[in-house]
């Protein structure tokens, strides 16, 4: 199902947002405990790649 | 399937096993595997599976995790729990065939290709002047302080040194305060050269405290790892390093952990983790900056693992230095 | 007091969760005492001398676990019993609960109208996650750095002409509708609306704006390649123009470090046909008048703040651009304190705008500033040298960050830079941030205070004082606590100042005295 907008209709600055998260699920976290819609998903990389996650979590603290 | 040299991290389709390619094999942990056969699954948790195979442990752990004698690095993606990753759970069937360990029906592990993790015991660089070993020792002990974690025996770092900031021995936790009298006995033991009385001292710090390795004998791994290291790059104090080696081995079974019973032993043959090995190398012949770097690499070991370790290379350092801790003092305080 | 043991056998959890464990059991209601641990013989036999009769009694083994508790009564002993039975047990999903989704396509068949992906996977990962999901409709914010700028450009391109919004990539702070988007603090609804490729300067103008009593409409972040040559500004020109169809939005901010020329054109031609006031702060990068033309330049994050709550035509209550005469006293008499070798500033922080900040500001008051994330690049010095005279360190950049969390999360770089600094004996005064709300520690002054203790001591034992200086950035809105944060702080002899600019000059003061007086008396930078 694909949604086009343009640029005169509705903008997510007039929307209530709702997410989808990927990637370090403590986002989702604060999404949640500010009453915002969210998904999770729980991403896994296709194949390789490993460092560079360990680095973007480390970065977090996770 | 195959395993090309490109990293694979892990291929699966839900009609077939997934494979895993290991990235590192620790000497012991290859020898295990070398002999092939059936084992178990001892434990699993998020962040390591640990496995019983030809009667010892080995263990998987992720990647990012250290290398380490008993460890077979693995490339997953960060952040998966190892052990709902694997689907592995307690008792269940492992086998080693050739270059492929199995994981129940689901999962192969491949380590043909991963590279054999065998630390020197023999250090690269020569063993410092004992006075810049001792300054490197205080600079360990206060970054230990600093950031370690202290529910375990770390609290005793702030006690071991007479200008030490004033901890009333009533503050320690149960298993620091029992611990206290135990190490000062330990103490006298090392220096008796006794084997019985080494015996008797090492007995009673093996399996206190807090931890899946209790704290006592990850300060124990420490102290021992220290003594064999700083025998074998000194040539001195030999005969108690032997000693305290061999006693740790032959004290360590039923009294606490497989897991921890297997550190201990590794310990005395003068094996540990990377970030250990590398810790002690920086502590005996490294720069000032390689210690506080390597020591809070350890810190960040498990809970109190890793302060615990530290705790007995401080003590096992000080001992082969002969020089005093100041915990006899302070109990008499 | 009551005590009781419980042996579960061969029950194995990993040290991390045994100490969650005894920590979650110890806080229980009338618990005075609680130990998980193995149930080796020593344990047993510790644990029996210090009251716990049970413990010896039964034949575990040293792979089974014990916990021990002791309560004040019966009834504490009975519930904390059952919690501990309930957290040992093995992790159950109760029936019925979907399995969490493994994509983008399976997160969307359980919200199919949603309207906005948060996406912080790798860098080399994030432009295909990001594709699929602008070709599903959704608006982005992309947390990922170590994006190609071609692929930041392709993705652009491609939302602009969905007329989606992507915000980043490296962009780390958004408030939409008034929900934050990875780091930021919470602020009152108003109607200034702000784009931004910097985040921390994001987060300090609209702090301010909350403190003077005014509040946003939206907070859009372009991510920090936006406003480079390649880019040209596409998100930041997105920005501008929906806030200008935005009915909350009255006044518009435009922040981030100086842009590459051409985009820099492209971003004014637009802003200056914008029917709304529009505040400019390119942080010191200086625009000239002919692309200004009635858009007003602001060369400070505070500056801005205070610019645009004019410009709402509501006098600010708080933001001012001069120092109280009391402050100046106060860091007059701290510079009359110092030893003589004591002459240089040192700041250390943790985000890289406000670095950048700090150094334009100390440029105009002290001349030379080395940084390794300098203005100008004869000024450069590596991260991991002692500082050399006037130093300002941004503790965010790669070199720190490897194999760690950001400083704003992960205080122990800078916490020991903090002593470092102490014991050289040239260090006149250090210049610390603070950020609070979403994404930041918990408690950054139960970690800044110790070691602000330590370092003043180490300071003084060699005689000599250490004058600290701090700006907090946050609100009364977050969860942290913005009063104990900064009340923490203040008695830990850190001198507390409303922004990153004030806080620059103020130690600018302290290091070198009547010198910079009269350049800061009065005068907004």
């Amino acid at each position: 199902m694909s949604k086009e907008k343009r640029s005169n209709e509705k903008t997510i600055l007039a929307e209530k947002l709702k997410v989808v998260n990927i990637g370090i699920s403590t986002f989702a976290d604060d999404l949640r405990s500010q009453d915002v819609e969210v998904v999770h998903v729980d991403w896994k990389p296709p194949a390789g790649g490993d460092q560079e996650m360990l680095r973007l979590l480390e970065k977090l603290g996770l | 399937m195959n395993s090309d040299s490109e990293s694979t991290c892990t291929v699966s389709n839900q009609y077939g096993p997934s494979i895993i390619e290991a990235s590192s094999v620790g000497s012991i942990a290859y020898s295990r595997l070398e002999e092939g056969g059936k084992g178990a699954i001892h434990s699993a948790f998020d962040g390591a599976i640990n496995i019983l195979l030809n009667g010892g442990l080995v263990s998987l752990v992720p990647e990012a995790a250290e290398r380490g004698p008993l460890n077979i690095t693995l490339r997953l993606p960060i952040g998966s729990p190892m052990a709902s990753s694997l689907e592995a759970r307690t008792g269940e069937k492992v086998k080693v065939q050739g270059l492929t360990l199995e994981l129940g029906n689901h999962h192969r592990i491949l380590f043909g290709s991963a590279g054999i993790y065998s630390p020197k015991r023999k250090f690269t660089l020569p063993m410092l002047q004992e006075n810049e070993i001792a300054g490197n020792l205080e600079v360990m002990r206060k970054t230990a302080l600093l950031f370690g974690n202290m529910s375990g025996l770390g609290e005793l770092l702030a006690l071991v040194r007479p200008r030490a900031a004033r901890a009333k021995t009533g503050d320690l936790n149960i298993f620091a305060s029992a611990a206290i009298s135990r190490i000062i006995r330990l103490e006298q033991a090392f220096r008796s050269e006794e084997k019985n009385v080494m015996a008797d001292a090492v007995s009673e710090l093996i399996g206190l405290g807090p931890g899946l390795t209790p704290s006592s004998d990850d300060m124990l791994a420490g102290l021992v790892l220290l003594c064999v290291l700083y025998a074998k790059n000194r040539g001195r104090m030999q005969r108690n390093s032997q000693l305290i080696a061999q006693v740790t081995t032959r004290e360590a079974p039923g009294r606490t952990t497989i897991l921890s019973e297997e550190y201990l032993r590794q310990a005395a043959s003068g094996r540990g983790n990377e970030p250990v090995m590398r810790l002690c190398a920086a502590l005996l012949t490294g720069r000032r900056e390689s210690v506080v770097r390597e020591t809070k690499r350890v810190l960040a070991i498990g809970e109190t693992s890793g302060t615990d370790t530290v705790l007995g290379i401080v003590l096992g350092t000080m001992l082969c230095m002969g020089k005093y801790s100041s915990l006899a003092w302070r109990e008499s305080e | 007091m009551i005590t009781r043991v419980i042996v579960k056998k061969a029950t194995y959890r990993d040290s991390i969760s045994l100490m969650k464990i005894s920590n979650s059991i110890s806080n229980l209601p009338g618990i005075t005492q609680a130990a998980v641990v193995m149930a080796t013989e020593l344990n047993r036999r510790v644990l029996s001398e210090a009251g716990f009769a049970d413990a010896a009694i039964g034949r575990a083994a040293s792979d089974d676990m014990i916990v021990a508790l002791e309560a004040k009564d019966a009834a504490s002993l009975d519930a904390a019993l059952t919690e501990t039975e309930r957290l040992l047990s093995p992790d159950e999903k109760p029936a019925g609960e979907k399995a969490p989704p493994t994509s983008l396509e399976e997160a969307l068949e359980q919200v199919p109208d949603a309207n906005l992906l948060v996406v912080s996977v790798p860098g080399q990962f994030a432009k295909r996650e990001a594709m699929k999901a602008l070709g599903r409709g959704l608006n982005i914010f992309l947390f990922s750095s170590n994006v190609p700028r071609e692929e930041e450009l392709e993705l652009k391109k491609v939302a602009k002409e969905k007329g989606l919004l992507l915000m980043g990539p490296d962009c780390g702070t958004s408030i939409i509708n008034h929900k934050v988007l990875g780091f930021g603090n919470t602020i009152r609804e108003g109607m200034i609306g702000l784009v931004s490729a910097s985040g921390t300067g994001l987060q300090e103008v609209t702090t301010l704006i909350h403190k003077a009593g005014l509040g946003i409409s939206q907070a859009i972040g372009t991510g920090g390649g936006d406003l480079s040559e390649e880019v040209g500004g596409i998100t930041m020109i997105q920005g501008i123009e929906l806030l200008e169809a935005d009915k909350q939005t009255k006044v518009i901010v435009l922040i981030s470090k100086p842009p590459a020329p051409g985009t820099m054109e492209k971003v004014l031609e637009v802003a200056r046909r914008c029917k709304k006031p529009i505040v400019v702060n390119f942080l010191g990068g200086d625009v000239s008048p002919r692309m200004l033309g009635k858009l007003r330049p602001a060369n400070t994050l505070e500056d801005a703040a205070r610019v645009a709550c004019e410009l709402a035509g509501v006098k600010p209550r708080l933001v001012a651009s001069t120092i109280p005469r009391e402050t100046i006293s106060v860091a007059l008499a701290e510079h009359k304190k110092l030893a003589r070798s004591q002459r240089y500033l040192r700041g250390l922080f943790s985000g890289g705008t406000l670095c950048y900040e700090s150094e334009s500001v100390l440029q105009r008051l002290l001349g030379e500033v080395y940084s390794n994330a300098p203005i100008k690049p004869e000024y450069k010095v590596s991260g991991d040298a002692p500082s050399k005279m006037h130093t300002c360190i941004d503790m965010g950049a790669e070199e720190f960050v490897e194999g760690r969390a950001h400083p704003m999360i992960d205080f122990s770089l800078r916490n020991m830079r903090i002593l470092q600094e102490a014991r050289d004996p040239e260090t006149a005064v250090i210049l610390i941030d603070v950020e609070l709300g979403y994404g930041s520690n918990a408690d950054p002054a139960g970690q800044l205070v110790p070691v602000i203790r330590k370092a003043k001591g180490l300071a003084e034992e060699a005689g000599r004082h250490l004058p600290i200086v701090a700006s907090v950035i946050g609100t009364e809105g977050d969860f942290q606590g913005l009063a104990s944060q900064e009340k923490a702080l203040s008695e830990a002899g850190v001198l507390i100042m409303p922004s990153n600019a004030q806080a620059t000059r103020v130690s600018a003061l302290i290091a070198s005295g009547e010198k910079v007086e009269a350049a800061i008396s009065g005068r907004s930078d």
